[in-house]
């Protein structure tokens, strides 16, 4: 097509450039004269409600991903506080001395292995005065120096050391259920400790104090779990039999393995790594085995959520479509004496497409501000709280993740666009002398 | 060479099925500097006229030339066009409201050179030229109607265009501005050496310049 080039002395083949950078600068003009009736403009009750109900949209999906984002990672943080990143058991569910022994070595000599213990453990009855509940009982080395589980960390009251033989450390759950604190006793009950006795088959109890009670967040632990010296499980285990000094073998349950941070997320492939190392002798699972289907939902759930409450926000662009097509019929009359003294359809449109953009922008930023501020107030609250024995924990917690919050400003910005090229449309079909007339 | 020819031009609008030709088969010359009146009944076409001379509008059918160049009404750079070489004055002043008489007056010279200095001093030396110095920062809702077509008329100018197409500028104001702003136009047209093509019901405003047509019947038809 044939260019009109009359008046303007310039080559063709920069007209492309210079048109470009006179439209940006037509459109920059524009857009200040626009700020300067800027506030006139948002005092408008429909542009704040339009652009209102978008940042409320923005809002809630920030808020909803935040605290998703802050239970995925408190509910990891909790699980793996209290659990082990890599169990290994015996083939025979028990590992002797010998075979504890030989892995110990074996772990020795992994670089992604920070420390390891081997754990002994018994499911029992703990009772108070009024209640009794099935418990784990497990053997805890209160002397390592880096043990697998952060459990010597989440101590809130009383001490995590078990120096008498007869003492225990129980969960907040357990302590509240049973209603003991530091220095009452606790009834331990297992089948396995039954006696024959002159009185007939009794079940030997074995009592222990409360020297300190742990907080760990994660619910199941906090109120099914005890710490006790391993002469005690050994007693409740009956593995020992007679009096002190019977040379009666004792037996571990697993090994508890901590691995170093970097290698915390690939503790799947390790495990694979060491059966094959060992020849499938022992059992070896990792924190992923038992978690991942948790693990998976959670970020299934995220997703859809993110896409369900993306909706949310489209809805409310229909509001910015409305908004942007009453902004320009207001300014039918504008944009035709602009037409006419030679200002072209791109440049048009790119002008209210920025202005759209920018409150866009604010009102995403704003939303963004509002989310997080009722997500961080969702965590103060304690009405609405989490389900500890379905949800694993029970308290809100936050984080804010900034790929998060970059995908959410993008898709909203998008959702922005859509809706504001939408309206521009009616730019083009706006013919000059209609629009100067009315 | 013409500066503006158009050919057979035809024009129609439909109204609730009705089918109202307003042109048909118009055609016209208009030669560097030349000064043309048009008068017709009202509803004749004048406006559409202009509009279409002024590629405001497209013919039906028809063709309109600049300098001997075929006009192509869907070309991305018809604005650009429009822009630099016409220079039309309507009735209604059509100021932008929200920028002052400076700014109405440099815009159309700011989109065709893309720097707003220069566009400012163009349009105060303009607007010190149709005598409104000190209204510089005033609104067009600040001004007098004879004010504000003089503003107009300096907005039509600024790109210093080969054409001035004037749509009735003087229908709104009274005699005394109806005089100053012809007079401003046609020392313009002296000055600038452009062509000038006015649509007019007065008949002494057309015996000021050297060609008078008449639209009739969706023709022209020249008189003397």
């Amino acid at each position: 097509m044939e260019l009109f080039s009359a008046g303007m002395a310039v080559s063709t083949c920069n007209i492309r450039d210079l048109n470009m950078a006179r439209a940006i600068k037509i459109v920059l003009f524009f857009l200040r004269n626009s700020l300067k009736l800027g506030k006139k403009q948002l005092k408008r009750s429909e542009t704040l409600v339009s652009y209102g109900g978008f940042a409320i949209s923005v809002a809630i999906l920030t808020a909803s991903l935040t605290l998703l984002d802050g239970y995925h990672r408190t509910l990891k943080e909790g699980l793996l506080g209290v659990n082990a990143h890599v169990y290994i058991y015996g083939s025979s569910d028990r590992l002797g001395n010998g075979e504890v022994s030989r892995l110990a070595d074996f772990l020795k000599t992994q670089p992604e292995v920070e420390s390891f213990t081997p754990i002994m453990m018994t499911q029992i009855m703990a009772s108070g005065e009024k209640q009794v509940r099935g418990v784990i009982a497990r053997s805890m080395d209160w002397k390592h120096p880096d043990p697998p589980t952060n459990y010597h960390r989440y101590i809130t009251q009383g001490s995590g050391e078990l120096s008498g033989r007869y003492d225990a450390v129980i969960g907040s759950g357990l302590a509240s259920f049973l209603q003991l604190d530091i220095g009452d006793k606790l009834n331990l009950l297992s089948p396995a400790n039954m006696q024959y006795t002159i009185f007939g088959l009794q079940t030997g109890a074995v009592t222990v104090d409360v020297k300190g009670i742990y907080h760990s967040g994660i619910y199941d632990s906090d109120s099914r779990t005890v710490f006790l010296n391993r002469e005690v499980l050994s007693t409740l285990r009956h593995t020992r039999r007679g009096t002190e000094g019977d040379p009666a073998e004792d037996y571990y349950d697993m090994i508890e393995v901590k691995l170093s941070e970097e290698h915390i997320d690939r503790a799947d492939y390790l495990t694979y790594l060491w059966n094959l190392m060992l020849d499938d002798e022992f059992l070896i699972y990792s924190w992923i085995d038992y978690n991942s289907n948790l693990f998976t939902m959670l970020v299934v759930q995220k997703w859809v959520i993110g896409i369900i409450l993306s909706f949310l926000i489209l809805i409310a662009s229909f509001n910015i479509i409305s908004n942007t097509s009453t902004s320009i019929m207001e300014r039918k009359k504008e944009i035709g004496i602009l037409k006419a003294t030679g200002c072209n359809n791109s440049t048009l449109k790119a002008f209210f497409l920025s202005k759209t953009m920018i409150l866009s922008f604010i009102a995403i930023v704003a939303g963004i501000g509002i989310g997080l501020l009722l997500a961080y107030l969702m965590t103060k609250q304690t009405y609405l709280m989490l389900k500890g024995d379905v949800y694993f924990i029970e308290q809100f917690t936050i984080q804010p993740d900034i790929r998060t919050i970059t995908i959410t400003i993008i898709v909203s910005l998008m959702i922005a666009v859509w809706a504001a090229l939408v309206s521009l449309r009616k730019i083009s079909s706006l013919t000059i002398v209609e629009s100067i007339r009315n | 060479m013409a500066l503006l020819k158009a050919n057979d031009i035809k024009k129609s609008y439909s109204d609730a099925g009705n089918v109202l030709n307003v042109l048909t088969g118009l055609s016209l010359s208009v030669e560097k500097g030349e000064t043309i009146a048009i008068t017709g009944e009202s509803g004749c076409g004048k406006s559409t006229l202009l509009h279409l001379l002024g590629i405001l509008d497209k013919p039906d059918s028809g063709e309109i030339h600049y300098n001997g160049r075929k006009i192509n009404f869907q070309h991305k750079q018809i604005a650009g066009f429009r822009n630099q070489t016409i220079g039309f004055v309507f009735q209604f002043h059509y100021l932008l409201e929200d920028f002052t008489a400076c700014e109405n007056v440099a815009i159309p010279h700011f989109i065709a050179s893309g720097n707003w200095n220069e566009s400012v001093n163009e349009a105060k030396k303009l607007l010190t030229r149709v005598d409104m110095q000190s209204h510089y920062d005033k609104y067009p809702n600040q001004l007098s109607g004879g004010e504000q077509q003089r503003v107009a008329v300096a907005r039509a100018v600024v790109n210093r265009p080969e054409i001035i197409l004037a749509d009735e500028p003087t229908g709104n104001l009274d005699p005394r501005h109806s005089d100053e702003v012809i007079d401003l136009l046609i020392n313009l047209n002296e000055e600038e050496h452009c062509s000038f093509i006015m649509v007019t019901h007065n008949i002494d405003i057309a015996s000021r310049m050297s060609s008078h047509y008449i639209l009739e019947n969706g023709k022209l038809i020249k008189q003397g």
